[in-house]
């Protein structure tokens, strides 16, 4: 297990600009910009519409979003996490190819006429279609947003039950990424645990891509916004 | 044909009836189900809307056609 912890805002600005062990160092050239360097290594790191890791994403809106606030990421659970479900649902497209016939011939299942044994067939393969959906949806929607002003978690529970959460980023007060296992250093997926003050709750982005990534860019946002309060408080 | 025939019979036909009756009220609530997930996806888009959500509702409403066609598929059928 890796905990990789970083500084909280107030007490890192002594430390060197990557205080994490990150995978991937930024280029020479931007490395004058720690902003920039982030910023870049996000892009880097960025996916298409599917992805879990979608940094500065075009077209994304979400519910209490404010004039002027930028998604900076959209984070969902690493596509590494969905391999359960796909399994899953190999089996049972192929059951009624492999298993159904055996299981005729078997006599395990009596003969059945033609009609119901048309809709039997069309249940089970959109049955399978509505667990694909369900689970697909169930990821798609679990997000996590990071905007230039806030962190934003939105949870549904199940299809009817949702819960979305935010903090402003000058609330955040402490921030860790960890990682723990073999799939999830191999794939580089983690939780990043962001503490708030007072009675906010805290934020627990659940295994994430790149997680030292995510803390790095959360870090330097609670910096910056330190920075500002101490110039103009 | 005795009557023990005819019983036998009429107790086939029941439990084909109630076999029908079962899968289409299972059926039935499996379509109430895919309405739901529609209108569901509908708020999901509204808290999170990306450039695939229409994309995603338009499946999502496939979905649900599909399962109100095997409900009649099966009126007929079985």
């Amino acid at each position: 297990m890796a905990r990789i912890k970083l500084a909280p805002a107030a007490e890192s600005e002594s430390a060197p600009p990557e205080p994490t062990a990150s995978p991937v160092a930024a280029p020479a050239e931007v490395t004058a910009s720690p902003a920039n360097g982030v910023d870049r290594e996000l892009k880097q790191k960025s996916g298409g519409r599917f992805s879990a890791f979608a940094a500065f994403p075009d077209g994304v809106s979400f519910t209490g979003e404010e004039t002027g606030e930028n998604v900076i990421l959209l984070l969902r659970q690493h596509i590494i996490t969905n391999v359960p479900w796909i399994l899953v649902t190999t089996l049972l497209l192929l059951a009624p190819l492999v298993l159904f016939p055996a299981f005729f011939m078997a006599g395990i299942i009596p003969p059945v006429p033609a009609g119901f044994r048309l809709v039997a067939l069309l249940f089970w393969y959109l049955a399978t279609g509505t667990y694909v959906l369900l689970n697909f949806l169930y990821w798609y929607f679990n997000a996590y947003l990071l905007t230039n002003e806030r962190v934003v978690d939105i949870d549904w529970f199940s299809i009817i039950y949702r819960r979305v959460s935010s903090a402003q980023v000058s609330k955040i007060q402490d921030i860790s990424a960890t990682q723990s296992g073999v799939v999830a250093g191999i794939f580089d997926f983690g939780d990043v645990v962001i503490q708030t003050a007072g009675e906010l709750p805290n934020f627990d982005f659940e295994n994430v891509p790149h997680p030292q990534l995510v803390a790095k860019k959360l870090n330097e946002m609670t910096e910056k916004e330190e920075k500002q309060w101490e110039a103009n408080p | 044909m005795t009557v023990e025939n005819i019983a036998a019979i009429i107790a086939l036909l029941n439990i084909w009836l109630f076999i029908k009756l079962f899968v289409l009220v299972l059926l039935f609530f499996y379509f109430v189900l895919s309405l739901i997930i529609t209108r569901q996806v509908d708020l999901m888009n509204q808290v999170l809307g990306t450039r695939i959500s229409p994309a995603i509702q338009t499946a999502v409403v496939f979905h649900a056609i599909a399962v109100g066609i095997l409900f009649f598929l099966a009126v007929v059928l079985i």
